[in-house]
């Protein structure tokens, strides 16, 4: 049903007539409640960011979040003694972040004599939110700025009492999928279901953006036929013939390393987890999709740091697959952690979903419907933990 | 009485002393671990360094007891004594170093 | 001899602080190890996101650092939170039996709910902290102190004040028979045929100059020069002239005492007296090495004002200038500006910073301690995979 285009529900009401078991039309796209922004994109959540724009700043940074209702601290180990390509990651992941639709807005504290400037970010940073920035050492003493700091993100905590959640079509949602420590039995279990919805979210205009991480570069050759952009075809093309990363030992024998055939076999079950679009593009660390449809973004294998590359690409809602649930989520965007139902282990309370041998229609429509309740605002299982995490992938070593 | 220095030799070997405040041209110049005070030929600012030996061009200019670079140009007693006077060690000058010690 | 009044721990090393601190292995844990710590009032967490996706040179310096942090003699227990069949967790829960140390592994387990892992890391948590409570210190000869070397937010006074006052203080401790650490190869740059002719022997000197040329190295494969980058314009704004001076002003906090030995990233020394560990000079990664490594206290000038800590050792701030001390007097414990306005020789501060020492090893909180500064950082080598 889900798969007829003609077909378009609202996640509510198509539950609310499957249980009646009865077969319905209604022309009407499938919405979510959630914060629209000037910019046009949508929020699924309405938290205020503290960013530190470096370590030296994270402890001042947690104590004002602390101190707000609504403050999300975004603390990472970066922000000084880095050059080149790893600092310029570590500045697009924060500016990044920053213009994620799930920021009302969004303060600034750094330290002062740091290379990344809290200057320089707010110089990048658009402007359509409330923003401001100051650092520790222009304040005079972290007390100074934590309460500067509490003043003013109090009163945007005040704002977003005010700020109501509204009726949006889901093609205002960018979906982040990630696939993680899972073999390609379990996987297979999977896919039928996400791949499914995957599909439906790019019929409806949503933007899917995959991580493209070790298990699935090898994947790259059958994904660059499925990409139109000449250089992701190339790109995914070269990727596939080896791991190869960033790295100073690069003299000794640590070079490409070739992928081995379990490895390839996962990936392609990887890949066709994503469904049966075209994909419109190949992001690198932190860049945006440039468009709607299906992207891959370029990732590392770290949950934390791929979760947060999620938040910085501005996903605003993220879907975990993995063998047995992971225990960490992003602060930012919520993520609906997905694993394959194992009846000889009991349910674990950190996993949103289970994928079991029931009817594969409802099990689609199950989890769209998920989905779309996250989205308007109910918490997954992590975030009612707090779980939440923030970090910077590196790309290089620190000097 | 304590006198007050306005300036600090850091090392019995160093032919430069830094300012601890700011010295006007003409001032006399206080130097805290050396004998004699100076009358200073130019004004030097607040953490500069000032002669405290007339320097030859070439000659080393030893801070902390130690090579911190050689003069361009000759730097007379008790003159500004900065980037403008002042180079840094060459790679070659350095691989010298290094060598001679390792042999000896 | 100066004695101060340690904790004796069952291998006989001198820690200067009681903690109990809760670890994970793992990104994947850091939310759950964090949510653990903030249950028990007056445990330490100490977080991380490496241990997993890493190339070997990577994984082995987070290993060897994750291993000597639970390990400090500062840490008096240590709850590891770590994924099943976990080497990082193996290897720290071995090496705290090892050395008699109260360890515990709780590891994700698909039996166990995180209900079920909070609770029991919670228990096992509050046993600990009362069981270090009962703990007392006792009298101990200032050979057992390894105190780290470290700058940050540096300005042009640093080498003139702070920097050379904390060389005095070393010279003072080795004296003594107690070791210091100099750190941050970076800084060295420049000044690094002064510090290899200051080495015991060849070796010592010739292994210096090569972790300096590494790093050289690295700097220059980022398509960046570190000699056309320093002195910075404000260095020469605030009077430094070269890239030898500026060096050199960070390498005098090593004091004029022989170099004994070359170590690496959180290595042990195993020599007393003056030592260089290669760390880069991104403080808090180097402040986090120099802990791992086995130093109780690390000694920190700074110009511009950094209220950075460490979970694990005291860190104490020395301000290099009278406004600094004045203005971001929370974060600074000694005022080396006091040489500027106040006439006061580098050996007086080196010997107030020698005060300080044994005054906080004796239990006396920094500044980075009374404001909860407990940034932790592994210095990081290669792209993640």
């Amino acid at each position: 049903m889900v798969d007829d285009p003609g077909s378009c529900f609202t996640g509510i009401i198509y539950n609310s007539f499957l249980s009646l078991g009865r077969k319905v039309k209604v022309v009407m796209s499938y919405t979510f409640k959630g914060y629209l922004r000037k910019d046009g994109s949508a929020g699924t959540r309405n938290h205020i960011g503290i960013i530190s724009s470096v370590i030296c700043s994270s402890t001042v940074t947690n104590d004002i979040a602390s101190k707000v209702d609504g403050a999300v601290s975004i603390i990472h180990s970066n922000g000084c003694a880095q050059l080149g390509d790893d600092f310029n990651v570590t500045k697009s992941m924060l500016s990044g972040v920053a213009e994620n639709p799930n920021f009302y807005s969004n303060l600034l504290i750094g330290l002062g004599c740091e290379t990344n400037q809290v200057s320089g970010l707010l110089a990048t940073i658009d402007k359509s939110k409330p923003i401001e920035g100051f650092s520790i050492q222009q304040m005079a003493g972290g007390t100074n700025t934590a309460a500067k700091g509490v003043a003013i993100a109090g009163e945007w905590s005040k704002e977003i009492t005010e700020e109501k959640r509204m009726e949006l079509p889901i093609s205002k949602l960018t979906v982040g999928i990630i696939t993680i420590d899972i073999d390609e039995q379990k996987l297979k279990a999977i896919t039928p279901v996400v791949s499914a919805l995957i599909d439906t979210l790019l019929k409806n205009d949503s933007t899917v953006v995959s991580s493209l991480t070790r298990t699935l570069e090898p994947g790259g050759d059958y994904l660059a036929e499925k990409a139109e952009d000449m250089r992701a075809k190339v790109e995914l093309r070269t990727l596939s013939k080896g791991l190869n990363r960033r790295r100073w030992e690069s003299d000794k024998d640590y070079a490409l390393r070739s992928f081995s055939a379990e490895e390839r076999s996962l990936a392609a079950e990887e890949a066709r987890l994503l469904g049966s679009h075209r994909l419109e593009g190949l992001l690198d660390i932190n860049e945006k999709p440039g468009g709607k449809g299906l992207y891959l973004l370029k990732s590392s294998e770290n949950i934390v740091e791929s979760l947060s590359n999620f938040a910085s690409v501005g996903c605003n809602v993220a879907l975990i697959v993995s063998a047995d649930g992971v225990l960490v989520t992003s602060n930012v965007i919520p993520c609906i952690s997905i694993a394959p139902q194992d009846d000889s282990q009991s349910p674990r309370d950190y996993v949103d979903i289970y994928i079991g041998n029931d009817d594969k229609e409802q099990q689609i429509a199950a989890l769209l419907e998920k989905l779309i309740q996250v989205s308007s605002g109910e918490l997954t299982a992590l975030e009612a933990y707090e779980l939440g995490e923030f970090a910077i992938p590196h790309i290089g070593t620190t000097f | 009485m304590e006198v007050s220095y306005n300036a600090l030799r850091l090392h019995p070997k160093d032919n430069v002393a830094v300012a601890l405040q700011y010295i006007g041209k003409g001032e006399t110049v206080l130097i805290s671990n050396f004998g004699e005070d100076l009358i200073a030929t130019e004004e030097i600012s607040y953490g500069h360094k000032i002669s405290i030996q007339a320097i030859k061009e070439n000659e080393e200019i030893t801070k902390y007891g130690e090579c911190m670079g050689k003069a361009t140009e000759e730097i007379p007693l008790a003159a500004h004594v900065h980037v403008h006077n002042v180079r840094g060690l060459n790679e070659n000058e350095r691989a010298d170093i290094i060598h001679h010690m390792m042999k000896t | 001899m100066t004695k101060f009044y340690g904790y004796r721990r069952p291998d006989g090393s001198i820690g200067i602080r009681n903690h109990v601190i809760v670890i994970n292995t793992v990104g994947n844990l850091s939310a759950l190890t964090r949510k653990v710590a903030g249950l028990v009032p007056g445990v330490i967490p100490v977080i991380h996101h490496g241990g997993e996706s890493q190339f070997p040179e990577d994984y082995v310096q987070t290993l060897r650092t994750l291993v000597g942090t639970a390990g400090h003699s500062n840490v008096s227990a240590a709850l590891v939170i770590g994924m099943e069949d976990d080497r990082i967790a193996q290897e720290i829960e071995a090496a705290l039996i090892e050395k008699g140390k109260p360890v515990r592994t709780i590891c994700l387990n698909c039996n166990l709910t995180i209900q079920e892992m909070v609770k029991e890391g919670k228990s096992w948590l509050s046993a600990a902290l009362e069981n270090s409570k009962k703990e007392t210190r006792e009298q101990c000869d200032i050979t057992e102190l390894i105190v780290g070397l470290e700058c940050g937010g540096s300005d042009a006074w640093s080498g003139i004040t702070a920097n050379p006052s904390i060389g005095a203080f070393s010279d003072m401790i080795v004296h003594e028979g107690g070791t210091s650490v100099l750190a941050e190869t970076t800084e060295a740059i420049g000044a690094e045929h002064i510090l290899a002719s200051n080495a015991i022997n060849h070796e010592v000197g010739r292994e210096f100059l090569t972790i300096v040329r590494n790093y050289d190295r690295r700097i220059k494969e980022t398509g960046e020069d570190i000699r056309s980058a320093n002195p910075t314009p404000g260095n020469m704004a605030g009077g430094l002239t070269t890239l030898e001076e500026k060096s050199l002003g960070c390498i005098k906090k090593g004091g004029s005492t022989p170099l004994r030995e070359v170590i690496s990233y959180s290595e042990m020394p195993s020599e007393k007296g003056f030592v260089f560990m290669d760390t880069p000079g991104y403080d808090v990664e180097s402040v986090c090495g120099l802990a791992a490594g086995g130093a109780q206290i690390v000694l920190f000038s700074t110009g511009k004002g950094s209220p950075t800590g460490s979970p694990i050792v005291p860190v104490i701030k020395i301000g290099t200038n009278p406004k600094v001390y004045e203005i971001m007097s929370e974060h600074i414990d000694i005022n080396a500006g006091k040489i500027i306005d106040e006439n006061k020789s580098i050996k007086d501060i080196g010997k107030e910073i020698f005060d300080k020492v044994i005054d906080v090893s004796n239990g006396e909180k920094t500044a980075a301690e009374n404001q909860l500064n407990q940034e932790f950082a592994i210095w990081r080598l290669a792209e993640s995979i």
